[in-house]
């Protein structure tokens, strides 16, 4: 069975924000709600690097872990999803999660939470499929129409990845190959030196 | 003495009556309840759990991967 994740290439990132567009387009989130974000780092300066965030769907998830009122599951694929009949919107998730994905968009005065927001991986919610149900708690499903999210389909540089993380892993090695040189995601030359090394 | 009588057959009469209206409230002992383990998803089940085992969409979602991956 696959294992859906993402993969953002940070040599091909080039901060267009067509990912956050096309996720808010698609799923129609609301003002103040954003299920992806591309974060800069050293932006302004030479080298810099960009990298698209939202939910990474962990295997584990922290968010699952703490929830007070077990809203969260896990598809056969690992992505995770939520309840938002079951959410009370307290915020545990978001304060669990190491990338800040869940979003609670504010509905009443006073700063009130309302119902926890998260990307799922375009894969929508506990409803029936492709109903209009599903569609205004969730966003859209392309999962259940054999689609894979809407923010990777649409990256123009192919920098943001999704899908079976086993051909994901495969396609970055060989661009890394063909780039020649080790992966600097995730911070090879930092944790082992330099990265012409082996 | 007439007087005690009367106190004692009213506060009979009164604990018969509330016996009585007590029983009234008592439910059908066929409630079932539902208890779930702690960490366990207690919500609707999610139709796409079932079709997400279905290898024609295992199928498509690779191969729309495939497709939308590979460089122009």
């Amino acid at each position: 069975m696959a294992r859906m994740k993402f993969l953002c290439d940070a040599e091909r990132c080039i901060e267009c924000n067509g990912c956050v567009t096309a996720c808010k387009n698609v799923n129609e989130v609301p003002w103040g709600v954003n299920r992806r974000r591309v974060v800069t780092l050293n932006d302004g300066l030479p080298g810099e690097k960009s990298i698209s965030v939202a939910c990474m769907h962990c295997t584990d998830a922290p968010c699952a872990a703490v929830c007070p009122t077990n809203c969260f599951y896990t598809t056969v694929d690992g992505i995770v999803l939520h309840n938002k009949d079951l959410c009370i919107g307290c915020g545990y998730c978001f304060y669990a999660c190491p990338f800040g994905a869940p979003q609670y968009p504010q509905q009443e005065a006073f700063g009130s939470r309302g119902k926890m927001d998260k990307c799922t991986f375009c894969a929508g919610g506990p409803e029936e499929d492709n109903s209009e149900v599903e569609f205004k708690k969730y966003g859209a499903n392309r999962i259940a129409q054999g689609k894979l999210p809407a923010c990777a389909e649409m990256c123009a540089t192919k920098s943001l990845l999704a899908g079976d993380g086993d051909i994901v892993a495969e396609i970055y090695r060989k661009r890394v190959i063909s780039r020649s040189g080790r992966p600097q995601t995730w911070g090879w030359a930092q944790a082992y030196g330099s990265a012409s090394v082996g | 003495m007439t007087n005690r009588f009367l106190r004692r057959t009213a506060i009979a009469t009164l604990a018969a009556v509330f016996a009585v209206a007590v029983a009234g409230c008592y439910e059908s002992p066929n409630v079932t309840v539902t208890a779930h383990a702690p960490g366990q998803y207690k919500g609707k089940v999610d139709p796409l759990l079932t079709k997400l085992k279905a290898p024609e969409l295992q199928k498509q979602l690779k191969g729309r991967l495939a497709e939308a991956a590979a460089d122009r």
